[in-house]
């Protein structure tokens, strides 16, 4: 049974993270519209940033969190100026283009200064182990589990409590009707994008504090999990999206611990298709009604 | 092989697979499996070739039947999720697929899979790669570069039309495999190594940005799309990355100087031939009876439609009125089978057709128009045309194809001259006045030689003085033969041309018969002019 | 208040010169055939499509003020608020929500909760669904919430887009004596109607459009007896 709590527990660390990464492409997409594929390089480079800051100044979490949030928040608005805003009236897949080939650039950028190979990530609490029972919390684990709890529950409130989150849960269902009341839609996206974006610095250094190392190239399997979340908790779910990204960060290590670590995709893309097969919509996501 | 030549034949099967996404993507099947079903081709092949000694060419053919074998169970799927979704599910094949060849030690794992012979040579690689873009490129422009065009400007107009959307998408879905197995094939000895990674989400990524940046509408433009792809990292001398870096700048550049692509379709042009006469359409339609009793429909609590019937005969022009809201449209989508009634019965000269899809009974006879026009909006009015003319028509002689083509363009062009849009054929659909637009869509419908013609507000949002044209041209399509429902606001267009009228309020016919009774009707009058309650009580 | 205003999409000339003005207290009524332009003219007027020539203005004390270049966010500042054709509710929010969006530009989270109360007690159907999302509502539901999200901020002028449409003739009555009320309270109402028994039953001013062009203009008594709209309106358009 502790091998089954060990896995539960590691699980949800790690899909708090997912969540808090596919978070943000679910935000996008609500409010912008657009498939936001360099996601995951704004994830990688803020793992990146987060490196840059505690090896060069210090300071652990409450220095590197911020400083890699505004760092993201910053690349992701241009990202929305460079890529998505020019070409938001063209079609559905230019601008998913441009994010790709922004994406590209991102990540190599990244790899000209840093180079190809993994860092060994510093740790940003002091490292420690709590035993409960016979499961082993290290301090990583926790702290990545508070902040990205606390991280959510702010967004939730932001989204749900505030005026500012109301603007864009009405910009994401009606921008037209958002803008008679005074709402500016243009403003709400550009504010989403950073937001969003930094949400992904937020999870990036979560999880290469967990892993205790980041490579230039996760960006790959992780924007895969995003959108799966995206998908299987219904496009545009914020709620939705917090519990598929830690269903399926449990999901994936019970598999990988029980079944088989090497086919855990496989089990996780059947189930991807059983859900969609079944709820064409997503588990949360409202069914969209087409009028002829 | 020295570099150059190798890199030739790289950029051949580059583009051979570039064009086969192309061919599924320009359909409208928002498919992210095609590297994947590449790879499926390539290690089929290579097995082939290395374990059971087949000679190359053979060993293409399985890689093509493999992949054809697996992409078409895969791609029924399509109609059941959804653009989006089923992108998604594609998505998550290719990476199972990925995962699966990790762990395969037949197929060399993570190290990749090592020991088929080099087999492709440059000519080969081009001599493959110019039939597939002779192959596409001469169904561009058949009746199947049609259907193609239209299932991925709108599919529902193209089932109204008489298209098995459906079934048009797994042909082309099956074609595209096809060529991305061959392509795999021809890969898998050309690089010598074959790693899984190249199969996956992010080799498929590379695809999209060949076809999107290349021209997604034509298999040329993906072509070079291929080529500035494959071989712009082989000109930078630099560092990966830097090249890299420099690759996406290019990349993001060319897509906002042209978002469209670096070589767009060219259209097809309306030929010059003379114009037949009208009347030539008019004879081969025997009488009929389109009959339509009891409908009842709800959405969610909402009881559209509680009890419509209407009955069609050839020749007469029947009006429906009644206010926004009544369910008109709805009683048109029913009789046109975009929707299932919860009762009642479509009867089409006496054979039910209640549950039949809207293609097999556009195949029947019954043509519509929309209340908002539903023209494939980048075609040409005459291309818009074409695509109803390569919809699968009623029972005739076997054509070849060259002749079914001669044909289509006739009857295309026939049509045009007949609506007097001759001079407009080759505008854009999207670009053309309201009024005209109304047109094309009333001559698209024709194209399809129906029996009955369902016209939801044909006036609606044309200019007035383009009314009169427009109902002469209604009064003539009767004249015809061709029995008119016509759901319609404009009340003098009514009088002026409907032979016969009903008006439906609150989800029933409140009254039905002579035009002018009914308008005087006091049913009509309360439902149109909005009396709130028959006092009475 | 609107003059020579013009309004095009696509091919579609929607609207074309048509110069019409509405004044408080009053309830101005602008009624058409379908696709006469109606809808385009409100969106016009608040700032959501835009026009082709014409001008827009409110005159507040006496001083004319054009808002014929402002954006959407700037002409709801200026007072003007909008209950859209086929009610536009936030579906995925709560009713209090949507009040709450309503008065995005009431300064204050205090503000915006005490003026969704009083509404809330206005419209008590509202009250009992406070919590419930606007697309679990029934369509009279979902129209009284529209009317009560554009009357957050108390706005000078209320632009009605048929308000009507969909509705049980119990609860369109309803609705009649809510826009008597808001008239009453000095407010500007422009009202865009299909049902022409309502609208003239409750207009004081109405506007007949057909086809992009203003074919009456006058005293909405005017039009009420027998046959009068129905000349105008069941009659070859552009007749009038």
């Amino acid at each position: 049974m502790d091998v089954f709590f060990q896995a539960l527990w590691g699980g949800t660390v790690v899909g708090v993270t997912y969540a808090v990464l596919a978070l943000g492409f679910t935000l996008i997409f609500g409010v912008l519209g657009v498939l936001q594929f360099s996601h995951p390089q704004i994830f990688v480079a803020g793992g990146f940033v987060g490196y840059a800051v505690q090896t060069l100044v210090g300071g652990g979490l409450p220095v590197v969190l911020p400083a890699t949030m505004i760092a993201c928040a910053a690349i992701g608005l241009l990202v929305e100026r460079v890529a998505i805003r020019p070409l938001k009236q063209s079609s559905f897949l230019a601008p998913a283009i441009a994010t790709i080939a922004a994406g590209i650039a991102i990540q190599n950028i990244v790899i000209v200064v840093r180079g190809p190979d993994p860092v060994s990530f510093p740790p940003l609490v002091p490292p420690a182990d709590l035993q409960v029972g016979g499961v082993t919390l290290r301090s990583a684990e926790i702290c990545a589990l508070v902040v990205g709890v606390l991280v959510m529950a702010g967004l939730h409130l932001l989204i749900h409590s505030t005026r500012f989150g109301q603007a864009i849960r009405a910009t994401a269902d009606r921008p037209d009707v958002a803008r008679s009341f005074g709402i500016d839609t243009r403003l709400v996206s550009v504010t989403t994008m950073a937001l969003a974006s930094a949400l992904a610095g937020v999870a990036a250094v979560l999880l290469a504090s967990v892993y205790g190392t980041l490579s230039p190239f996760m960006d790959t399997s992780l924007g895969f999990k995003g959108l799966v979340i995206m998908v299987v908790a219904g496009l545009a779910s914020v709620s939705g999206s917090m519990l598929c990204g830690v269903a399926l960060g449990v999901l994936e290590t019970l598999l990988s611990q029980y079944v088989s670590p090497a086919y855990r995709d496989v089990f996780v893309w059947a189930l991807l298709l059983v859900v969609l097969v079944a709820r064409p919509t997503g588990i949360f996501g409202r069914r969209v009604v087409t009028k002829v | 092989m020295d570099y150059y030549e190798y890199l030739v034949a790289l950029a051949a099967v580059n583009g051979l697979i570039a064009i086969s996404y192309q061919h599924v993507l320009s359909s409208g099947i928002m498919q992210a499996c095609q590297a994947a079903l590449v790879g499926v081709g390539a290690y089929a092949s290579a097995f082939a070739t290395r374990d059971w000694d087949w000679p190359f060419l053979p060993s293409l053919l399985l890689a093509a039947a493999v992949t054809v074998a697996l992409g078409v169970p895969l791609s029924v799927l399509a109609s059941r999720l959804g653009e989006f979704f089923f992108a998604i599910a594609t998505l998550g094949f290719a990476q199972v697929l990925v995962v699966v060849l990790y762990n395969s030690e037949q197929a060399g794992g993570a190290v990749g899979f090592v020991g088929q012979p080099t087999a492709t040579t440059a000519p080969a690689a081009l001599t493959f790669c110019g039939a597939a873009l002779a192959l596409l490129a001469v169904l561009q422009n058949s009746g199947y570069g049609h259907r193609s065009r239209g299932t991925a400007a709108d599919p529902l107009a193209c089932s109204a039309l008489g298209i098995d959307v459906n079934r048009h998408r797994v042909v082309v879905f099956a074609l595209g495999s096809a060529l991305a197995g061959l392509a795999g094939g021809l890969y898998a000895h050309l690089v010598g190594v074959l790693v899984p990674g190249e199969l996956g989400f992010a080799a498929t990524v590379t695809l999209l940005v060949m076809v999107v940046l290349g021209g997604i509408t034509t298999p040329f433009g993906t072509l070079l799309g291929a080529v500035v792809i494959t071989l712009l990292p082989e000109v930078l001398s630099a560092s990966d990355s830097v090249r890299l870096l420099i690759y996406a700048v290019v990349v993001l550049v060319l897509m906002i100087v042209r978002p469209r692509g670096l070589v767009g379709r060219r259209p097809l042009r309306a030929p010059a031939i003379e114009a037949v006469p009208a009347a030539a359409s008019a004879v081969d339609r025997p009488a009929g009876r389109l009959e339509v009793s009891g409908i009842a429909k709800a959405f969610g609590g909402l009881q559209v439609l509680r009890d419509v019937g209407v009955v069609l005969t050839p020749g007469e022009i029947h009006g429906v009125i009644g206010p926004n809201g009544a369910g008109k449209t709805t009683f048109l989508n029913i009789v046109s089978g975009l929707e299932t009634p919860d009762a009642g019965t479509v009867v089409l000269d006496g054979v039910p057709a209640t549950t039949a899809p809207p293609h097999a009974r556009a195949r029947l006879g019954i043509a519509r128009t929309f209340q908002h026009t539903r023209l494939f909006p980048e075609l040409t009015c005459y291309e818009n045309l074409l695509v109803a003319a390569a919809a699968p028509g009623r029972s005739g002689p076997v054509r070849t194809p060259w002749a079914s083509r001669r044909d289509a363009a006739r009857r295309a062009v026939a049509m045009l001259h007949r609506f007097g849009l001759a001079a407009v054929g080759d505008v854009p659909a999207a670009a053309l006045p309201y009024g005209v637009q109304r047109r094309v869509e009333i001559a698209r419908a024709l194209v399809t030689r129906p029996r009955f013609l369902l016209l939801d507000e044909p006036s609606a949002g044309i200019p007035e003085e383009e009314i009169p044209a427009l109902a002469a041209l209604v009064r003539e399509l009767a004249d015809d033969g061709i029995g008119i429902l016509m759901i319609e606001h404009n009340i003098p267009l009514v009088r002026q041309l409907c032979d016969s009228l009903s008006v439906i309020n609150d989800g029933i016919v409140v009254t039905t018969g002579n035009v002018e009774e009914c308008l005087s009707h006091p049913a009509t009058v309360a439902a149109y002019l909005g009396v709130p309650e028959v006092s009475g009580a | 208040m609107v003059d020579g205003l013009n309004v095009r999409y696509g091919g579609v000339h929607a609207v074309r010169d048509v110069s019409l003005t509405a004044r408080a207290g009053r309830i101005t009524a602008l009624l058409g055939p379908n696709g006469a332009g109606k809808s385009s003219l409100l969106n016009a007027v608040m700032g959501l499509v835009p026009t082709d020539g014409g001008e827009i203005a409110v005159t507040v004390d006496g001083a004319p003020r054009s808002l014929t270049a402002r954006s959407a966010p700037a002409r709801a500042r200026a007072g003007i608020a909008l209950v859209p054709e086929g009610r536009g509710v936030f579906g995925t929010m709560t009713v209090q929500e949507n009040l709450e969006v309503g008065g995005y530009l009431l300064h204050g989270r205090r503000a915006r909760a005490a003026r969704a109360a009083e509404l809330l007690d206005q419209f008590p159907r509202l009250g009992e669904r406070r919590t419930h999302p606007a697309a679990a509502l029934s369509g009279g539901e979902q129209q009284m919430l529209a009317i009560a999200r554009a009357l957050m901020t108390k706005p000078r002028i209320m632009l009605l887009d048929e308000p009507s449409l969909g509705l049980a003739p119990v609860v369109v009555r309803d609705v009649v004596e809510i826009i008597r009320g808001i008239a009453r309270d000095g407010t500007v109402v422009l009202l865009v109607e299909q049902n022409s028994h309502m609208a003239l039953e409750l207009a004081d001013h109405a506007y007949v459009l057909s086809a992009g062009r203003l074919v009456y203009d006058g005293d909405a008594a005017g039009l009420r007896g027998a046959g009068q709209l129905a000349d105008l309106y069941l009659a070859a358009p552009g007749a009038g």
